[in-house]
């Protein structure tokens, strides 16, 4: 490749998301006049250059709506041509490595293709850099805000405008955030924000059975294997052109990671025990409270997966860094409560400083339990003036050895802890798996366990 | 035998070859696809897909080998 291509349209409306005006560069001729062919026969403006300094030049002469870019090139790297101001980008690379896509994903990187691609993975990322096209219409921020979504500070209002950006899209989403920040409410609000009457599915990765977990999302076909008795229709059918909502994803088994990789690359999935290709219409959001680049390293979460999914991450941040939304969180539950069971619905003043300066390791879920738990304490009288004894300190589970003794065994240790975790989050089971660092599903299964022992 | 850094970088070097390849041949498969389609060419269409298919089957081997090879 000696220069550029030029696409031989006129140019384009960079608002129109049909004839989007594209740089693809990649020193590979056979490819680059192959997919400049396919993307024109898309009705979208396509010229093609083979190095950084082509790229560079075209850039300077040409406004471009986005760029389809090789990673590595004969006179350096395809990140080199990704700037802030400039076209949003998709990375093509033939290996992905961690570095670069970490790299990549904190420019204007829409979305992450590796080699060979296919017509309809171009298709959808040219989709994906319509985001924040001035044409589209992004919703206000009162519109697509749940009433519980509770907050003014910086990095709840930068989480709103987020939402808004990305919400009317259908490109993956991954949220991430500490336990008990509400990435599930972040996740209906992104599904609000596409103005759809189509359903919102969620579905809890670490909570279904590994041996059930491909029929749960993907259905399975009669007779398909012990039990399936008949035909059923899986989460991705059910949430037909709506969204689905994959929490704890770092939970999901490495074999259907896999599956899941390959729904995401071909936009269609396969019933277990079917053979008949099924359109997957739903957009897919996750979200995990793991720091996934670190279970991809140790092999526990697939390379893959992660760079699909990191297409537009977006983070949670934790209560203790949203100066100023303590108090209007308190409130909120506070009312909430008073409404529902009567309780006070004020804090008095020294009460609301002792909640403000906490700093809740257990966040938004944590304030809302303290919060239930002194309405009840102060009821019956006008103010909540007390809190819970030790409610800012250790849980008591935590460092109590009460219960336990030396020649206990390991089983009988896990069965204490259990117990004691149990009571702790008065009988929630989610934050008493969370708190122990075990899936749902291992809890319910420990729980059951116990249960036939004591029959 | 351990294979040398040398060896180990000559070995990617190919299999990055190899996939640019298989790029290349799956988007014309892709190409010629679209052609059989507006040529209301089914069975065509049908064995391009199959090519495409394969594309990424043999991508996704050299793709696992060059991770074993980073990893080793």
């Amino acid at each position: 490749m000696t220069g550029i291509t030029p696409s031989r349209r006129p140019a384009t409306s960079p608002t129109n998301i049909n004839m989007a005006r594209i740089l693809l560069v990649d020193d590979d001729t056979d490819f680059t006049s192959a997919t400049q062919t396919l993307l024109r026969a898309e009705q979208h403006d396509v010229s093609t250059v083979g190095t950084v300094a082509e790229a560079s030049g075209a850039l300077r002469r040409e406004a471009f709506d986005m760029l389809f870019v090789d990673l590595s090139l004969p006179d350096g790297s395809g990140l080199e041509l990704i700037k802030d101001d400039g076209p949003k980008a998709v990375i093509i690379t033939g290996h992905p490595s961690i570095e670069s896509a970490i790299r990549a994903v904190r420019g204007r990187v829409v979305d992450y293709l590796v080699k060979p691609l296919d017509k309809n993975q171009l298709i959808r990322s040219i989709e994906s850099a319509a985001v924040d096209k001035p044409s589209r219409r992004i919703p206000s921020i009162d519109a697509i805000r749940p009433a519980n979504m509770i907050g003014e500070s910086a990095a709840m209002k930068s989480l709103i405008k987020s939402i808004a950006e990305y919400g009317p899209t259908d490109v993956t989403i991954l949220i991430t955030g500490e336990s008990g920040t509400g990435k599930d409410l972040v996740a209906q609000a992104l599904h609000n924000a596409c103005n759809t009457d189509a359903k919102f599915v969620p579905v809890n990765c670490g909570a279904i059975p590994r041996e059930l977990v491909a029929s749960e999302l993907f259905g399975h076909e009669k007779g398909s294997f012990t039990g399936a008795g008949a035909k059923r229709v899986g989460i991705f059918e059910r949430a037909r052109n709506g969204t689905v909502f994959l929490d704890e994803i770092g939970e999901l088994p490495l074999d259907q990671q896999v599956t899941l990789l390959r729904v995401l690359e071909t936009g269609s999935m396969v019933r277990v025990g079917g053979e008949k290709e099924i359109p997957m219409t739903a957009r897919i959001i996750a979200a995990t409270n793991k720091d996934l680049e670190k279970e991809v390293s140790e092999g526990k979460f697939r390379e893959d997966l992660f760079f699909r999914l990191m297409v537009l991450p977006i983070h949670v941040a934790p209560l203790r860094e949203r100066e100023g939304d303590i108090p209007l969180l308190a409130n909120y539950f506070l009312e909430m409560y008073a409404r529902e069971h009567g309780t006070p619905s004020q804090f008095s003043p020294r009460v609301l400083t002792k909640l403000e300066s906490y700093h809740w390791p257990g966040n938004i879920r944590e304030l809302k339990h303290t919060v239930l738990r002194a309405a009840i304490l102060n009821r019956g009288k006008d103010k909540v003036d007390a809190l819970p004894d030790n409610f800012d300190r250790p849980p008591k589970w935590a460092d109590d050895a009460q219960g336990l003794r030396a020649g206990m065994s390991i089983k009988d240790v896990e069965k204490t802890l259990i117990e004691k975790t149990l009571e702790h989050f008065d009988g929630n089971k989610k934050l008493t798996a969370e708190a122990l660092g075990i899936s749902l599903k291992t809890l319910y299964n420990r729980l059951c366990e116990y249960e036939e022992d004591r029959v | 035998m351990p294979l040398s850094e040398s060896e180990k970088g000559q070995l990617k070097e190919a299999l990055h070859k190899m996939n640019n390849a298989l790029n290349s041949i799956s988007m014309q498969a892709e190409l010629a696809k679209m052609y059989a389609e507006q040529n209301n060419n089914a069975m065509i269409g049908e064995a391009l897909g199959i090519i495409m298919s394969q594309c990424r089957q043999c991508s996704a081997i050299t793709q696992s080998t060059h991770a074993l090879l980073l990893e080793g």
